[in-house]
């Protein structure tokens, strides 16, 4: 039977689709540079936000998993019944945390504890728990950085020797400060590790500090309720007992300082990911648009047909959809599988975290797939829609043109022609020229960051000597314990104190020291030492009788402050808060540092007159008993933040680095595609004409090639100063101290190098495709 | 005064495709153009006229035959050597204008000028063409007449030897294409440039010194005008 009107017919596919297969054939690299970056992208962002997420979870539940302490304080001698009691009728419940430091035999330090089993459980990481007296169980971080193995021995400097048999983690160490003041923490140098209680019971109780950790019965939850928490148990436990030290949680750093680092990390890498994935969005555009340019007659064809918009703007979706969402699926498995062990490892290199789960996280599925897809479905639609909102005419006529209104530019005659042809190349491609530049910034600020960090730890490294006050700095202990009636018997108590701490080093200049807080809730919290310098002081120049204080370079830096100009600082004791005028600026980048005379030092914190806390020396100082040096700030100490980051960094550095060139190299190699084949009908005229293919490429190569490197260099430029203001927020809100951003000019150097070379080898690839276009383009059907 | 053969062209032959597939599109074309000449090639869709206009152009190699300009061998001659020629001696008029987008009026016409050793003045092209007026326009802001006359330029500037024009007024109206036709005139008469001109309207044949009928890859017949029609009385 014929089939006629009225009757139905099984509905036809849309026979466009056979066009998809073959479209993808025949512009395979540009589809595989996507879609490698876009797995590079969503698998790192999903791999790090998995890993991230995950990580950050297994902390949260492991405050109750653990029982991680509210807070810990230090008493001189250990608490009896009666002042436990007293103390928990506070809301709080205690736990003896105490410690005895040692210095092992390879110069580093580590806090020696009883194992835990009731608040700030340990984590098993690897091997068995100590069972006997000479066993030890050690922070894996820790013994990581120095080469212990289990089954390994450690000695102290006291001759006690003891079998490694566990990697553990601190759940009140996951970062390793020493002491909370330190501007960065130190797992080469320092570590904490865990005896039987029976092996900790043998150290002599002397050399024990007897440190108590509390968690309260209603845990705090926000950090404002944490605070007055804090304060509050603060102010009823000095009723109760002398208190030495006294560190809520949350002020901790050991325990703070990695979470606040992760959640960071966080937020950072969802905005790198949204960044590189618009301007995926943005390539996708514009190779768009160049279909549509490309395809005019088909498309025109098609519409005159009786193809309706929708069903072309469909067609011309579907590829790029079809790649966005293959590649979200395999970047989503690798996320999930090798980029979140990687990203996990790079924590695991840092902190000492216990073991985590794999927690599926929606939020991450979301903001790595569903929002980028959609992004990519948004861009790509709307470029469509507008394009083939021209008429069919248009279309057929291949006249795809903005504007016929749109004037050219004018050129001056004068220039030979072949350079207006150049400028007129990289007009007519400003769009194209733009997503480069685009492109660059985001690639050049991962290179520059990646190149400039070790170099600014090195730099800082390098200075130290010449950014020292004194070649020593000691700091005495003051006899806090010392229950003074009123300030009077206090400050003469200072004065008896100072009388003991004489020295005959020649090289020796006392100071006196103040410590305040720093208040300012954009940055981190921090501890800014005052320093009282003496008048005609060797190692500090500053005018005495001058208005207002001296603040070091790093302070200045750090906190924008210039000269004339006012900051305040907090005394967290006294709960007072001082104001200050910035009279100078010292040349000082090691430290957030005040300098004053030393008798407005004293009077003003009633330290009394000629009182001092600390030397500064050229040499080091032998003659005072060491039970009275309370810290010793030589170049070691002060190259512990470069260090750590060093050692914390390093490889990432270079992963970020390789990033960078990968994805510059793609934006290149797909923008450079696009221009040479939006070009070749043009070239293809110009070869007929007689154009040698030399002199072809020179046309387009070079004024590609110098819009390439203009907008490299512009870029660079636009990276520092965004680098610079990025690195003074980063700072300030993650670390204490200061680092200056001391990039050199080798980095500019190695950055435009690497940023060409990888250039360079896409503009030879297409520089040979440029000579290779046909002339028959140009040619009406050949017959 | 006796006629210089410019171009001669000998037993050229030209197929496309391979076996079942194989199209052969010229089959032996014996041909001498002489200097100054105004040559019309006429013959229907597929009777190899383009291809043959592709040959002279060196944009296309013939399979067997040979072709010599200026007593200089086309076979003989690399890729390199091909793009001189086509540089020194070639001035090209497509159907479809082919005027680089990105670049004015005036550019365009001063790439041909760039291109050649002994160039004629632009300005002075542009006013003969009419197209003074727009020359800091963009190809697409121009009329199809205007974009022809444009390409017309850019062929002309070079005071080429050759000028070859393939279906030069096959995308333009009648009045249109009469005046492009009476510029491709004025260029053979003016600049002595020989004209090999591609088109399938019998009616151009009247404006040329010899009219070259092409049918399925061969000569057929070969018409001297013993008069030439002015383009502007042509009608068709």
């Amino acid at each position: 039977m014929v089939a006629g009107f009225g009757m139905k017919r099984k509905r036809q596919k849309n026979p466009l689709r056979r066009r998809l297969w073959r479209e993808l054939r025949s512009d395979i690299a540009k589809y595989i540079a996507v879609f490698f970056i876009m797995i590079l992208t969503i698998g790192l962002c999903s791999g790090y936000q998995v890993s991230g997420n995950s990580m950050v979870r297994s902390y949260y539940e492991g405050f109750e998993k653990y029982r991680i302490e509210d807070g810990h304080f230090r008493v001189r001698d250990v608490l009896n019944r009666q002042q436990k009691r007293e103390i928990e009728t506070l809301g709080v419940k205690l736990c003896e945390l105490f410690c005895v430091p040692r210095e092992l035999t390879n110069g580093t330090h580590i806090r020696i504890y009883a194992n835990r089993y009731d608040m700030d459980k340990l984590c098993l990481m690897k091997g068995a728990w100590p069972e006997q007296e000479n066993e030890i169980a050690l922070d894996r971080m820790y013994a990581n950085n120095n080469g212990i193995l289990i089954g390994d021995t450690i000695t102290t400097q006291k001759g006690e020797a003891y079998t490694v048999t566990a990697f553990v983690a601190f759940p009140d160490y996951s970062c390793l400060f020493e002491n909370n003041s330190d501007t960065m923490f130190d797992s080469v140098n320092f570590g904490v590790a865990a005896v039987t209680p029976a092996a900790f019971s043998a150290f002599p109780a002397e050399e024990t500090q007897h440190v108590y950790a509390w968690t309260y019965e209603n845990r705090p939850q926000t950090e404002a309720e944490k605070k007055n928490a804090g304060d509050a148990f603060f102010e009823d436990l000095k009723a109760a007992v002398h208190v030495e030290d006294y560190l809520p949680a949350y002020l901790n750093q050991a325990i703070t300082f990695t979470i606040d680092d992760m959640e960071d990390d966080n937020t950072m890498m969802t905005v790198l990911c949204y960044m590189l994935i618009a301007i995926i969005a943005f390539i996708f555009a514009v190779t768009s648009k160049n279909t549509i340019v490309r395809e005019a007659a088909v498309i025109g064809t098609l519409r005159a047909s009786g193809f309706s918009r929708g069903e072309i703007v469909r067609h011309y979706l579907s590829l790029p959809v079809a790649v966005s969402l293959v590649s979200s699926l395999v970047g989503n498995i690798l996320g999930y599988t090798v980029f979140k062990d990687f990203c996990a490892s790079m924590y695991y290199g840092s902190y000492s975290l216990f073991t985590y789960r794999t927690f599926w996280t929606p939020a991450a599925f979301l903001q790595t797939t569903v929002v980028p897809l959609l992004l990519m479905l948004a861009i790509n639609t709307g470029v469509l829609y507008g394009n083939l909102r021209k008429p069919v005419l248009g279309f057929l006529r291949g006249d795809l043109s903005a504007s016929r209104n749109r004037r050219a530019p004018r050129l001056p005659v004068r220039l030979p022609i072949l350079s207006r042809f150049r400028l007129r190349v990289v007009l007519s491609n400003v769009s194209s020229v733009a997503i480069i530049l685009v492109g660059a910034l985001f690639a050049n600020l991962l290179l520059m960051f990646g190149m400039a960090l070790p170099q600014v730890l090195d730099h800082y490294e390098a200075k130290l000597p010449e950014n020292m006050i004194a070649a020593y700095q000691y700091m005495l202990t003051v006899p806090l314990s010392e229950d003074y009636p009123n300030r009077f018997a206090e400050t003469l108590g200072m004065l008896s104190f100072a009388n003991e701490v004489t020295t005959e080093n020649e090289t020796a200049e006392p100071f006196s020291a103040y410590s305040l807080r720093s208040n300012d809730p954009k940055r981190v919290v921090e501890d800014v030492t005052l320093y009282g310098i003496r008048k005609g002081s060797r190692y500090v120049s500053i005018r005495h009788g001058a208005d207002g204080v001296y603040v070091s370079s790093a302070f200045a830096e750090k906190y924008g402050l210039a000269v004339g100009g006012g900051f305040t600082l907090y005394d967290p004791y006294e709960e007072t808060d001082y104001g200050f005028t910035v009279g100078g600026i010292y040349p000082y980048d090691a430290a957030v540092a005040v300098f004053m005379d030393q008798e407005k030092l004293n009077e003003t914190f009633g330290l009394g007159s000629g009182a001092f806390v600390g030397y500064f020396s050229e040499t080091p100082i032998t003659d005072i008993d060491e039970s009275l040096i309370g810290a010793v700030i030589d170049k070691d100490a002060l190259s512990k933040v470069s260090r750590q980051l060093k050692n914390t960094m390093g490889d990432l550095m270079y992963a970020v680095d390789a990033l960078a060139v990968v994805i510059f190299l793609i934006v290149v190699y797909l923008l450079l595609k696009l221009i040479i084949e939006k070009s070749a009908h043009t070239v293809s005229v110009m070869r007929i004409l007689g154009l040698r293919g030399k002199e072809i490429g020179r046309i387009y190569m070079i004024s590609l090639s110098a819009s390439v490197a203009v907008s490299f260099v512009l870029s660079i430029a636009i990276d520092y100063f965004f680098l610079k203001a990025l690195y003074k927020v980063m700072i300030g809100q993650m670390m204490k101290g200061w680092l200056p951003l001391d990039i050199g000019a080798d980095v500019f150097v190695k950055m435009i190098l690497l940023g060409l070379g990888a250039y360079a080898a896409v503009a030879l690839l297409e520089y040979r495709k440029i000579r290779r276009i046909p002339m028959d383009l140009a040619l009406k059907t050949v017959e | 005064m006796e006629k210089q053969v410019f171009l001669e062209i000998r037993g050229v032959e030209k197929a496309f495709g391979q076996g079942e597939t194989r199209v052969n599109v010229l089959q032996g074309i014996d041909l001498a153009v002489y200097k100054g000449e105004f040559i019309v090639l006429l013959g229907p869709s597929g009777s190899g006229k383009s291809t043959l206009l592709n040959i002279i152009g060196g944009i296309d190699a013939p399979d067997a035959g040979e072709l010599t300009v200026g007593g200089s061998p086309l076979r003989q001659m690399n890729e390199k050597e091909l793009t001189e020629y086509r540089r020194r001696h070639l001035g090209y008029i497509f159907q479809q204008y082919n005027l680089v987008p990105n670049l004015t009026v005036r550019e365009n016409i001063e790439v041909g000028a760039y291109l050649s050793r002994d160039p004629l003045d632009v300005d002075e092209i542009m006013e003969v063409l009419g197209i003074r007026g727009q020359q800091h326009k963009l190809p697409n802001q121009l009329s199809g007449g205007q974009q022809q006359r444009c390409a017309i330029g850019r062929a002309v500037v070079k005071n080429p030897e050759i000028l070859l024009c393939d279906e030069p007024t096959g995308a333009l109206d009648y009045k249109t294409s009469k005046d492009i036709l009476g510029l491709i005139e004025k260029v053979n008469e003016r600049y002595g440039a020989t004209v090999v001109c591609v088109t399938h309207n019998d009616a151009v044949g009247h404006m040329a010194d010899r009219v070259i009928k092409l049918k399925d890859g061969r000569i057929r017949r070969i018409i001297e005008n013993e008069t030439r029609v002015k383009a502007a009385d042509l009608e068709w």
